[in-house]
């Protein structure tokens, strides 16, 4: 264990020429795989990335039975064409039958790779044997590159990262809404062409460090994850570029450290575990922020329901009153009503004397603001929704908390400034 | 003008459903009378077919609740029949129309009765009144939005039921079939069948329907046709949504406010 | 009885219980779940095999479904509760276990006669060398056991609730308005798919078996207009798409499993043509009538 550890940090002195070969190419390859995957991720297309990823295989297994030996570029020529191939027989076959996308997909992706399986299978029952070197596209193995493979994979990322600059506005533009885009002269047929031949390359070259069969992951998971901590392009390709590319270094050099070991799988698993820490905790939908708002909202809620309680417990005067009559005169549980207090004490809101709480100058002006919102909300569900006087209540119990000081004008002018609500109490204004 | 009816079949009691935190129906309360054909319109995204699909239990309501006949849905669903959307469903599935009918039937059935004479019979019987007798062994892909329509309405008769909530069922149909779908609604309700019937044409609902309701989120009214076919009232269904109530309900869900407090 | 014989078999009895499962999976568009399931299994096997010691026993496979299970509501959850889209929640989820269980089998795999190469195209052709044998009489290889059983397990619990599982496939809200549990049904038929997945594994691994769940369905689904014809053909595609593919690897030298894959693709692309241009010669010889005057 302690050892692994120690090859895992040696990793990273890259003082090896070797894994300073693994740590660029892999660096290279997935950032790529992580910008040209937001685009499929935005188009709702991330599945065709699964499909390109499994039918390379065919491609890579008769490039290498035509060439005779594992020239990269013949290689990657193959492995793009029946990639291209594949996507294009999706579109066909969901255009001239009843089969629907989902199956399609399913259909082309298994039966492309078990093409790739049998002409795999072939090669190595005749001779080649493991010297082909193929197993290493199945699972990936960065190990597997030299210089001058991380050269070639340093041209065609740069490539690839220039074109996604140059047609931004036209990716993005077929991604958000393919029909406004041609309505408004986009030439939309070649930039999906265009961004179909970029995916099928950049997944054509990833299979060398993640390998066929976890290759859509690195068009998924990267852009998927980005999406829980921004919702503008730029910097969701951006910070997906960032989690594929630390992901393809972490991955590659965790599985350094045992041989044998692929390198893709540990590539996943380390981008998946970038996905699961951003569902807990992302900005934009994360479950743990989406908690803590909802605590707070909570706390303020309890808040204006016990000023509620003062307010019409008195409409008006401000004498002071026990915690049995609050307790007696509201149906908030005894436990939430003393930490109820306690914070509404601590923002001065309520003060306590002699054993009796009472309203503070600013929390009377809290409570008449929600009594006031409440009852403008009952007098508009009454007015504009048509509603009985004995049905606003409970909808105003909820909606009093969430009406901001603007809607609240635009309710007293729709309004007309009432004095009353649909129970005939009156509405009070500062 | 929302008229309340004594014994209604169909009673709504402050049903609001949220749908992905955007409230399709909010705060609705309305009573509806037995025997009568009820036109449900509004305009589109209005919550119709949710409103229906809260009736039959298949949405869940976020507050408030429905009674159909008197009871819980749940003590009555043999005695209400559901006719969703036909672009709800994909027609290129492998059956014939006689299989879609024949749906209608298993529904009665304990959990995995076979058919017999009886319900052969009672298909036999509901593809008649829908003139799709002859059609009994197409398949459903072969048929035209009519027909199909028509196939959805003979399943809905072979449940026998007391009511019946049909969703759109005039929508993309040719002439002959809606003309066809009138005079079968008209028949259903001579045997004192409940119809409550999504629509979207105002110049052919004053021939269709005796009773209106007025849908747009919100409930804008309820009552006799007659009461209720007006001008303001129209106006106010399709006159637009409510601003505030826009306003406050994208409030709700961009901070995660709960509509009701416990 | 040659080993031949066992092989043809076992390759029979798991594309027949694909075949079966897949058509649901197909009609109800989820085929890309069903590829989901096949790949997230792997970690669920790997530790069956590893607790078993060696080959599974089927309880334990029984078991390792329950990954399958786990996945679709993993898909699920993020779908619905984290408002991630559908597609990118298939991917995230899927790649994840099925990274997770390659990862099992580098650790462990030599403990547990498991490699990768099973895991992409399974062990079909070392089917007839772990027979049962009970008091000295041989009884055939165990994996046509566990298939078959599953199988017939699979059909008896298909006719059984043949006709809920049409109705909610067809109109699941129609379904739910006469009172059917339809996420009950939902699983129902996810929790078979995991199941044959599962046990299809040792045959075909966990990446070709969606081909034996989809493509026989799909090539079915083409040509019928009913749905029990359209699972007796998608079982008899698959059927003979497994004997074919047995020769074809046998005269190339190659995957079992990736032949029958190669034949279920040509058998669809051959009927996908057929009927286009039947569709094509109908609609010619429809055309003059539809020109003349009414």
């Amino acid at each position: 264990m302690m050892e692994a550890f120690q090859e895992f940090i040696s990793f990273f002195r890259l003082t090896e020429p070797n894994v300073r070969v693994v740590f660029w190419g892999s660096l290279i390859l997935c950032a790529s795989s992580g910008l040209v995957g937001t685009f499929t991720f935005l188009r709702k297309r991330s599945l065709i990335g699964d499909v390109i990823s499994h039918s390379v295989l065919p491609g890579i297994c008769l490039a290498f039975l035509i060439g005779n030996e594992k020239n990269l570029i013949v290689l990657i020529t193959g492995a793009s064409i029946t990639g291209w191939i594949s996507t294009y027989l999706i579109d066909v076959i969901t255009a001239k039958s009843k089969i629907k996308t989902d199956t399609a997909i399913a259909l082309v992706l298994s039966v492309f790779f078990g093409a790739g399986i049998l002409l795999l299978t072939k090669i190595q029952h005749s001779g080649y044997g493991s010297q082909s070197g193929l197993d290493s596209f199945i699972f990936g193995s960065a190990a597997a590159m030299n210089f001058s493979d991380v050269k070639l994979f340093g041209i065609f990322g740069s490539l690839m990262i220039s074109i996604v600059l140059i047609f931004y506005r036209g990716f993005l533009l077929i991604s958000f809404d393919e029909d406004y885009a041609g309505a408004i002269g986009f030439p939309i047929r070649f930039l999906k062409f265009l961004l179909s031949v970029i995916t099928v390359i950049t997944v054509a070259m990833g299979v060398q460090s993640v390998g066929v069969v976890l290759m859509s992951a690195l068009l998924i998971t990267p852009a998927a994850t980005a999406r829980f901590w921004t919702h503008r392009v730029p910097l969701l390709a951006g910070l997906a570029m960032v989690f594929a590319g630390v992901s393809g270094i972490l991955g590659s050099a965790i599985s350094y450290t045992k041989a044998g070991m692929p390198t893709g799988p540990w590539i996943v698993v380390v981008v998946s575990f970038f996905a699961f820490f951003s569902v807990a905790f992302g900005s934009q939908k994360g479950i743990f922020p989406k908690w803590i708002r909802r605590r707070v909202n909570n706390k303020r809620i309890l808040g204006e329901n016990i000023l509620k309680v003062f307010y019409k417990l008195s409409e008006g005067t401000e004498s002071g009153y026990s915690l049995q009559e609050l307790i007696s005169s509201t149906p908030v549980k005894e436990a939430d009503l003393m930490n109820g207090l306690r914070i509404l004490q601590k923002n001065d809101l309520i003060g306590k004397a002699n054993d009796k709480w009472f309203l503070s100058e600013s929390g009377f002006r809290e409570a008449k603001s929600v009594v006031r919102k409440h009852r403008l909300w009952e007098l508009y569900l009454s007015k504009y929704m048509n509603l009985k006087a004995d049905h606003v209540h409970d909808d105003a119990e909820g909606i009093e908390h969430v009406i901001t000081a603007e809607i609240e004008k635009e309710l007293e002018k729709l309004l007309d400034y009432p004095t009353v609500d649909p129970h005939d109490s009156e509405i009070p204004y500062e | 003008m929302i008229k309340e009816i004594k014994e209604p079949v169909i009673e709504v009691h402050n049903l609001t459903v949220v749908y992905d935190r955007k409230p399709a129906i909010w705060n609705i309360d309305f009573t509806l009378p037995k025997g009568q054909i009820i036109g449900v319109m509004g305009p589109n995204g209005s919550g119709k077919s949710t409103l229906l699909k809260a009736i039959m239990g298949v949405v869940n309501a976020n507050t408030g609740w429905v009674k159909v006949a008197g009871e819980d849905i749940e003590g009555v669903r043999k005695r209400v029949s559901y006719v969703p959307q036909r672009q709800s469903v994909d027609w290129d599935f492998p059956a014939t129309v006689w299989d879609v009918v024949a749906m209608g039937r298993f529904a009665l059935k304990g959990v995995f009765k076979k058919l017999n004479a009886d319900d052969r019979s009672v298909i036999e019987e509901s593809l008649k009144k829908v003139n799709m007798y002859t059609f009994a062994n197409r398949q459903i892909s072969q048929l035209s939005g009519g027909q199909q329509q028509r196939a959805f309405l003979a399943r809905a008769l072979a449940q026998e039921a007391d009511i019946y909530l049909m969703d759109e069922p005039f929508a993309g149909v040719d002439a002959s079939t809606e003309e066809a779908i009138v005079q079968l609604l008209k028949q259903m309700k001579k045997e004192g069948k409940t119809l409550l019937v999504v629509h979207h044409d105002l110049h052919t609902a004053q021939n269709y329907f005796e009773w209106l309701v007025l849908l747009n989120t919100r409930l804008v009214a309820s009552g006799p046709l007659t009461e209720v076919f007006d001008t303001a009232l129209l106006e106010d269904t399709y006159g637009g949504t409510l601003t505030t109530l826009t306003k406050v309900a994208e409030l709700l869900d961009k901070n995660d406010m709960p509509m009701r407090h416990k | 009885m040659s080993s031949d014989f066992w092989i043809i078999l076992t390759a029979c009895l798991v594309a027949a219980l694909n075949a079966l499962l897949g058509s649901f999976l197909v009609l109800r568009r989820m085929a890309m779940i069903g590829d989901a399931i096949s790949h997230a299994v792997l970690p669920g096997i790997v530790i069956a095999y590893f607790l078993s010691q060696s080959r599974a026993t089927l309880p334990m496979l029984v078991g390792a479904a329950a990954t399958g299970l786990l996945v679709t509501a993993l898909i699920e959850f993020l779908n619905r509760k984290v408002k991630l889209q559908s597609d990118a929640s298939i991917g995230i989820s899927f790649t994840f276990l099925f990274a997770v269980g390659v990862i099992m089998i580098s650790y462990f795999g030599t403990n547990i006669d498991l490699d990768q190469e099973c895991v992409l195209y399974g062990e079909i052709a070392y089917v007839p060398m772990y027979n049962i044998a009970v008091g000295g009489m041989d009884l055939g290889p165990r994996q046509v056991w566990i298939v078959g059983s599953v199988l017939l397990f699979s059909i008896v619990s298909v006719i059984w609730g043949y006709n809920r599982l049409a109705v909610t496939t067809f109109d699941p809200e129609f379904a739910a308005s006469v009172g059917i549990n339809v996420v009950f049904w939902q699983f129902f038929l996810m929790g078979g798919v995991s199941l044959s997945t599962v046990v299809s594994f040792e045959s075909v691994g966990a990446v070709l078996v969606i081909a034996l769940l989809v493509g026989p369905a799909a090539t079915a689904y083409l040509i019928t207009n009913r749905l029990t014809p359209m699972i007796v053909m998608a079982i008899i595609a698959g059927v003979m798409a497994s004997v074919i593919g047995y020769y074809l690897a046998k005269y190339l030298n190659a995957s079992i499993a990736g032949a029958i894959s190669v034949v279920i693709g040509i058998q669809f692309a051959i009927t996908i043509v057929i009927v286009s241009i039947r569709r094509r010669y109908n609609r010619l010889k429809y055309e003059p009538s539809q020109n003349a005057p009414v």
